[in-house]
């Protein structure tokens, strides 16, 4: 579409590469580098497209990609400002404001598509057999830090997502409709309270599958299952990685959900050896549910020292990964839990992305490094001699 | 020019009320140069957004020439937005394949204005902050502060009242910034464009008529 010659009284128009794909093959370019999680360039290379859209005088079509820009980054403030005129220029005020319409909050926080949807088709059929609730506007379905006992997939209505912030910020995570569901990381993590609230911005109906039914229900329909557990996933890892990559900046946030995918999940088991010391290691690790302990083998007295025991949001790993030595310590699961795994290629990437993020492995690891030291210091001091005799 | 009266922004938690801003009022006069400083997440960018009617405040009113723009109906507030507000973000989105020309003149398109005035605009904006010779050039054959030069014709273009500006030079060198604000200022001594930054920058802040200190959604000083 796009490949065509030019006409001559365009001059000013350069054709370099992307200009001449064709539109099809530069929304395909596009979607895959975003799937990839490569945001900017994604963005960019719709924003090629519609620019390219409107210099051929083709608004309509610029304005839906301006609305796919906003999709995969809601606070495009450029794209923003380009809808709203293109709607305004084609007499679509109201749709415009509504693009703007404020996020509760001290700054416009991300609204994540949710990668979970039930096609309508399906929420129709399982209405048909699942317990429904009426709910009525400004009701609180799951309440942050509170036991939640269901899974609730939304049949009718809209529901806000929010997460109260440690600092007393609270932040619309994002806006669920129908097809949507939440509730699903109770599903994954029985023992766990809920980690956002849920409140009803308008009367509603919610279905509603029991903890204890979960499984039995959801077995006779693995795509669901599938679904829900990959939703479930995800947002353990959005929400375990926040305080990692998010710096308090709202441009941070979008970028959230893309670094999510990019990590891979895996259960572990009581007991387990995630990392031993003396081994190579390529992976950095963030626990998402469970105990696990940093021990270290002292090669005195043959002992291993524990060092510390790590938890939901810890990471490790980041030692042999900075260094390229052999892990330092070794990591055994005290519990089941999920981990989050992190390749070292990955891990560059992410450090490009995000200055933040380096530093912040960083100083963890000054800061387990001198407790490393500390630890081995009392832990000799408290063994008087016998170590040191046995060696004699 | 610009007034605002009382205004706040909260929101509601599970009944409880979170207050961003906290009652802030201020008038600006027309062609005023006004930085907004204060620390992270004191209220600055929301104070901005609501001005820029990109978000609404929770109660108080803003005006711009004695007309409060939330009481305009959504459709005359897109209008209001798009014809008399400029916006300058931190170096945002020049497109690397199309010429200077071509990012300066998009605006100018999607507001319906026709290619050869687009084209004529764009020219001439692009003449004024000293690129007159690099029209065809791409940013990525620009430096970092001309870049950001493009950026800001590409604002100018749609003839704003008032530029807001979020960190304008956030990303630049001293010298370059300073090239900037120098732009901004003089666009704002030829066009009486009134000014409004969100900065960190005590330089940049000092180069401005007034400062607006945020601290804890309350105005420190004026």
């Amino acid at each position: 579409m796009l490949n065509g010659p030019r006409k001559d009284n365009s001059t000013t128009f350069s054709s370099p590469k992307t200009r001449q794909k064709s539109l099809h093959l530069q929304i395909i370019l596009a979607r895959t580098q975003l799937r990839e999680g490569k945001l900017s360039e994604g963005i960019e290379t719709y924003f090629t497209i519609a620019t390219e859209m409107v210099l051929k005088g083709e608004l309509g079509k610029a304005a839906a990609i301006y609305k796919l820009i906003l999709k995969n980054d809601n606070h495009n403030p450029l794209a923003l400002v380009f809808l709203s005129s293109l709607y305004h220029h084609q007499g679509l005020g109201a749709e415009a404001r509504q693009l703007y319409t404020p996020v509760e909050g001290e700054t416009r926080q991300e609204k994540t598509s949710p990668v979970d949807n039930i096609t309508l088709s399906e929420i129709g059929e399982l209405e048909k057999i699942l317990p429904t609730r009426k709910i009525e506007k400004n009701e609180t379905i799951i309440t942050q830090n509170q036991a939640n006992h269901n899974l609730y997939l939304i049949a009718e209505g809209r529901f806000q997502v929010i997460h109260q912030e440690t600092r007393g910020q609270a932040l619309e995570l994002a806006t669920l409709g129908k097809g949507n569901f939440f509730g699903e990381l109770t599903m994954l993590l029985p023992n766990r309270n809920a980690t956002a609230t849920i409140i009803a911005r308008e009367s509603g109906k919610l279905l509603i599958v029991a903890k204890e039914e979960f499984r039995r229900f959801l077995e006779t329909r693995p795509p669901l299952l599938e679904t829900v557990f990959a939703a479930a996933h995800k947002r353990l890892i959005e929400y375990t990685l926040r305080p990692l990559f998010i710096s308090g900046d709202h441009r941070d946030r979008p970028w959230l959900s893309r670094i999510a995918e990019v990590f891979q999940v895996r259960q572990f088991s009581a007991q387990e050896l995630l990392l031993k010391e003396g081994e190579r290691n390529q992976n950095l690790y963030v626990i998402l549910d469970g105990n696990l302990q940093v021990s270290c083998q002292d090669s005195d007295i043959k002992n291993q020292i524990p060092i510390t025991n790590l938890n939901a949001g810890d990471f490790f790993g980041e030692f042999s990964l900075l260094t390229g030595a052999a892990a330092s310590a070794t990591v055994k699961a005290l519990s089941t839990g999920w981990v989050a795994c992190l390749k070292r290629r990955e891990v560059d990437r992410l450090a490009a992305h995000f200055p933040g993020f380096l530093p912040r492995i960083l100083n963890s690891f000054r800061a387990r490094k001198q407790d490393l030291i500390k630890k081995k210091i009392n832990y000799l001091s408290t063994q008087p001699r016998q170590g040191l005799k046995g060696k004699r | 020019m610009i007034k605002a009266i009382a205004l706040k922004k909260s929101f509601f938690l599970d009944k409880r009320e979170i207050t961003v801003l906290k009652g802030i009022d201020f008038t600006i006069e027309t062609g005023e140069r006004i930085a907004i400083c204060g620390e992270s997440g004191a209220g600055k960018s929301t104070l901005l957004q609501i001005i820029g009617s990109l978000d609404k405040p929770s109660s108080g009113s803003v005006s711009f020439s004695g007309v409060d723009i939330f009481s305009h109906s959504e459709q005359e507030l897109a209008k209001w937005r798009n014809t008399s507000l400029g916006f300058v973000f931190q170096f945002h989105h020049l497109l690397p394949e199309f010429s200077a020309l071509e990012n300066v003149m998009t605006p100018a398109l999607i507001k319906g204005i026709p290619m050869p005035e687009a084209k004529e605009m764009a020219a001439l904006l692009l003449q004024k902050v000293g690129l007159g010779e690099r029209l065809r050039h791409k940013p990525g054959e620009l430096s970092g502060g001309e870049q950001q030069r493009v950026a800001l014709a590409r604002a100018l273009i749609m003839q704003p009242k008032a530029v807001l500006a979020d960190e304008p030079t956030g990303n630049l060198d001293a010298r370059t910034s300073d090239e900037i604000v120098d732009l901004l200022l003089e666009c704002n001594r030829e066009f009486n464009t009134t000014l409004l930054l969100v900065t960190h920058s005590q330089r940049l802040a000092a180069q401005m008529d007034r400062t607006i200190l945020i601290e804890n959604g309350l105005i420190l000083e004026l």
